[in-house]
């Protein structure tokens, strides 16, 4: 199972790859324009290569399963942002060429003369930094996620579509009527690409409604919400695994947000995420009512138990609303009647928080289920691991076989926790194979 | 950690989409 997961994310490293030099290729198809200096040419190199980078920006966002799928939604959203960063440098580089190499070349920048092909490029660049500056800093500039989100795409095509302006105004590698075709059908790629996210993707979503069945108070201002599908059979998901929940129209809502689906794979007439009041959208949950019809995008995520079906032992590491998709996979295995063994190590603030408490107490007499609270600030009875969870917790909890496939780790929760984890796995020598996180949030 | 695969993942793509854009480079202005 791993060694597919290899292969594939290996062929989907190589597409991009493909995909992101395609534009030289096809410059270089045909008769060629005149060669001109050295570094003019790699100038023009960076500047297509760099669009070609920006949009694939949407191919990676667009939740295509078969890319996600060997390494996770959390890291192909991460890749989607640290790799905005390299093309934008290629993007500077490609003007800052121009302009050490033939200063007069300047006189570009002033946009109430200069031509078309650079008020469009010059635009496309200060909106460019506008969208990544916003995307790296929205809760330090305070911009909330939904409002954040539309400005997002807008801007996003905006800087596509006048980069794509520039290369055709610019026009010295449109010089045949062979290349026009193949940069047309590259165009009409992306807007087709555009009109089955936009577009396509809602109205199939529609097609398939979900109606909230309860809304449900946890421990820790946490809400179970609850749907079932209305008129069809509704989702397969491994548990662990999360998918996007849109309310109102599927079509126009900006109001889509990822969660975790916390309720049992083997029930697949009605789905449970339980939901922390963290933010502006996640305050509102408690307000849904019954009958209320929502659509969901998914499932989503390589975090599942089930993608590891040799392994004996299961170590689920959860802090706080990290619990959700451990929730998942322990009801899942109750209701299988899967008696391996599974540590559960779950941190919380306090006692009176701890989301599913009394339920996970329950499920010890269901599974072969060793549980491990740690809590910061603990009551005056507590006799229990008390702080944060840290190597030295591990080493006492953990198995002491620890060749590689001993055991299977899940981590979820804050970033820092994961963090301290995970560093504190790679100090005890268990192989980075064997443990598994994702960050539940997103953007 | 797997974030660091993909922040160096990104810088590597970035490092041969640099190479392969000297090469056309070389190719085109030789011509």
């Amino acid at each position: 199972m791993r060694g597919k997961y290899i292969l594939q994310g290996t062929f989907w490293i190589l597409v991009y790859l493909f995909l992101v030099c395609a534009p030289l290729l096809l410059l270089l198809i045909g008769e060629k324009p005149e060669g001109r200096e050295f570094w003019r040419e790699l100038s023009v190199a960076l500047g297509f290569t760099g669009l070609a980078m920006l949009s694939l920006q949407f191919v990676l966002t667009a939740r295509f399963k078969r890319i996600k799928a060997p390494y996770g939604a959390d890291i192909v959203y991460h890749f989607h942002r640290q790799v905005s960063l390299v093309a934008l440098m290629l993007i500077l580089v490609h003007p800052l060429l121009l302009f050490i190499f033939s200063p007069a070349t300047l006189r570009l920048l002033n946009l109430f003369t200069a031509p078309w092909r650079a008020r469009a490029g010059v635009t496309a660049v200060v909106l460019l930094f506008v969208l990544i500056s916003t995307s790296l800093w929205r809760t330090r500039f305070k911009i909330e996620y939904t409002r954040w989100r539309i400005w997002h795409g807008i801007l996003s095509v905006c800087v596509v579509a006048l980069a794509v302006v520039h290369v055709i105004l610019a026009r010295h590698y449109l010089n045949t009527p062979l290349k026009q075709i193949l940069w047309i059908t590259y165009g009409l790629f992306w807007l087709g690409l555009l009109f089955y996210i936009r577009i396509l993707k809602p109205i199939l979503l529609m097609k398939r409604p979900y109606e909230i069945e309860s809304v449900n108070q946890e421990r820790g201002n946490a809400w179970s919400l609850t749907i079932k599908p209305a008129g069809h059979a509704g989702i397969k998901f491994m548990p662990g695994q999360f998918a996007w929940i849109t309310i109102g129209d599927a079509l126009f809502s900006e109001q889509e947000h990822p969660f975790s689906i916390s309720s049992s794979a083997s029930q697949r007439e009605r789905l449970t995420f339980t939901i922390k009041e963290l933010g502006d959208f996640t305050r509102q949950i408690k307000y849904m009512k019954p009958g209320q019809k929502v659509y969901v995008d998914g499932p989503f995520g390589h975090f599942s138990i089930d993608r590891h079906p040799h392994a004996e032992v299961f170590i689920l590491i959860a802090g706080g609303v990290g619990i959700t998709p451990m929730m998942s996979m322990l009801r899942t295995l109750a209701q299988r009647g899967d008696k391996r063994a599974v540590t559960l190590i779950y941190a919380n603030r306090d006692w009176e928080s701890v989301i599913f408490r009394e339920e996970i107490e329950q499920l010890k007499d269901s599974l072969n289920l060793k549980l491990v609270h740690v809590i910061e600030k603990p009551p005056e009875y507590w006799i229990g691991e008390i702080g944060f969870i840290n190597q030295s917790i591990l080493e006492h909890y953990l198995p002491e076989a620890r060749y590689k496939n001993a055991f299977e780790v899940f981590i979820c929760g804050p970033p820092t926790m994961m963090k301290v984890v995970e560093k504190a796995l790679v100090n005890m020598d268990i192989h980075f194979g064997d443990f598994h996180s994702e960050q539940f949030r997103l953007v | 950690m797997r974030q660091q695969f993909s922040t160096w993942l990104a810088i590597a793509m970035g490092m041969i989409i640099l190479a392969l854009a000297i090469i056309f480079a070389l190719i085109q202005s030789t011509k």
